[in-house]
């Protein structure tokens, strides 16, 4: 009896550790927010909590200077990961940016005339300014290629070497010196030559 | 029984002796030696054909002082304009034989250009091209001093040349290639085609008028004179004209023969100094055969000296 009682104690508790371990496990896997970020690139977050996403590139290419809040737990988010596994990740869909149009746009009708017209844009002002971290370290690397040339000069010039050898004996006594003087001329070639290739 | 065969074996070494080679008998033909020759006259009959990157500044002046008709340009049409002209105008001095020293990019066709820089001024030419052209012109033998000549008579390429040989001497044609009409038959053509026997890459010398003697620039002076131009200064000439010239026994030339063997062999530069020496004595010879024998005897000179001065005195 005993013995019964402790094997459903086992089995019981068994049970309440599978359930409790699958409960944490649910609740570890919260969505994930897609906010467009490459892999690679950095948010840095303050003591404020603002984020700084200057320089990040968004989906429509075009540079953000602001910052962002960072999304709360507890409110909703527009993207949630798919609690499947295996499940696709949704993806953000990029709005259409109509900000730059581009300059100089120029109609030419049926009668061959030109209308010709310029838009003039300024840089947009930044509103919110993002906050820069203390300690930010900017390292620019610079490589500089230099350009190696080889010239190859073949001069078929006129050479003429003459190698002189003095070599002088020490003198031994007032009575003993010699020096031998020997030229040796080089080859040479006299003319200019010009191949038939 | 001993008589005869002494004078059988004399018979033998003296047939040997004055044997007349092919080489020799082509050239007595396309070029024949005048023995009594003036300086201006000794390459009469005879064009030369110069690629302008195998010459020296002036260089035609040279030849036509020594009675050439010569031809320097990257432009065939222009040149075999130039022969036809020549022809023309010059019936008593009409070329028959044509020395080409142009390139013949390894056997792949005879090209003239002004520099191997791509964009230069260049063209090319087939050999049956040159011989439909030229035969009209009453051109009857052309000789090729270029390299690997022998490859050019390869029937693949003797009537039009492939332009997309894959041989990176081949440059871009920027004036044009000519190529023998469809019609032409090469067997019909009454043109002597002459080559190295040999194939190998062909040199030009360049050298200095002042190398010659006085009286052979003085000779050389009266003769561009006589013709309206500048008196030369330099001149350009490969070791195969000058064994033309010199009739050297080594000189072998093969006529009709196409090989496929591409050749990298060059001359000794020694050989081609001997040969420019040889080439200078010979000219030198020649002036002074004309011009040193009419010197003014010493003691003629002797005795006109004081008159001259005298009457200079008096004026």
């Amino acid at each position: 009896m005993n013995s019964t009682r402790k094997t459903l104690l086992s089995l019981c508790a068994a049970l309440l550790l599978t359930f409790g371990v699958y409960a944490c496990k649910s609740t570890s896997d919260q969505s994930s927010v897609n906010n467009g970020t490459q892999a690679g690139s950095t948010v840095s977050q303050n003591t404020t909590g603002d984020v700084n996403t200057a320089g990040l590139n968004n989906s429509t290419g075009a540079y953000v200077g602001g910052s962002g809040v960072p999304a709360q737990a507890d409110q909703p988010t527009s993207l949630d990961a798919s609690s499947r596994v295996g499940g696709r990740e949704n993806v953000q869909a990029a709005t259409a940016d109509n900000s730059y149009a581009g300059t100089g746009q120029t109609l030419i009708t049926s009668n061959g005339a030109k209308t010709t017209t310029t838009t003039t844009y300024s840089t947009p002002t930044v509103v919110t300014t993002a906050p820069v971290a203390p300690n930010t370290t900017a390292t620019i690397t610079t490589t500089t290629t230099t350009p190696v040339t080889t010239a190859e000069v073949t001069s078929p010039t006129v050479t003429e070497t003459t190698t002189t050898t003095t070599e002088t004996t020490p003198m031994v006594s007032s009575t003993q010196e010699s020096t031998t003087t020997t030229t040796t001329p080089a080859e040479t070639t006299t003319h200019t030559r010009m191949h038939k290739d | 029984m001993r008589r005869p065969f002494l004078i059988l074996i004399a018979f033998i070494v003296a047939a040997r002796v004055y044997a007349i080679t092919p080489t020799q008998y082509l050239l007595a033909k396309a070029w024949p030696y005048e023995h009594q020759a003036k300086l201006a006259d000794v390459g009469r009959g005879v064009g030369i054909v110069f690629s302008p990157d195998l010459s020296v500044p002036g260089n035609c002046r040279f030849y036509q002082s020594l009675g050439f008709a010569c031809f320097e340009d990257a432009d065939w049409d222009a040149i075999l304009s130039g022969v036809r002209t020549y022809n023309i105008l010059y019936p008593e001095r009409a070329i028959r034989t044509l020395v080409l020293e142009t390139h013949g990019t390894n056997g792949n066709g005879l090209k003239v250009q002004n520099s191997y820089d791509p964009a230069a001024d260049r063209s090319y030419i087939s050999v049956g091209a040159l011989q439909e052209r030229v035969e009209p012109d009453g051109v009857r033998y052309i000789v090729i001093s270029a390299c690997n000549s022998r490859r050019l008579l390869r029937p693949s390429i003797y009537r039009a040349l492939d332009p997309y040989n894959g041989d990176k001497l081949f440059l871009p044609a920027t004036l044009g290639i000519i190529n023998a009409s469809d019609d032409w038959d090469p067997r019909r053509s009454r043109i002597v085609v002459a080559t190295p026997a040999v194939s190998h890459i062909e040199q030009t010398l360049a050298g200095s008028v002042r190398e010659l003697t006085p009286t052979t620039r003085r000779a050389l002076t009266v003769s561009a004179r006589t013709l309206g131009i500048e008196p030369p200064k330099q001149f350009a000439v490969s070791e195969m004209l000058m064994q033309m010239l010199l009739r050297d026994p080594t000189l072998e030339l093969a006529t009709g023969e196409s090989i496929d063997q591409l050749s990298r062999d060059q001359t000794p530069d020694a050989r081609g100094e001997k040969l420019f020496r040889s080439f200078v004595k010979y000219v030198n010879q020649l002036s002074w055969r004309e011009y040193g024998k009419k010197k003014v005897p010493a003691t003629k000179r002797a005795a006109k000296t004081p008159a001259s001065k005298s009457a200079s005195a008096r004026r």
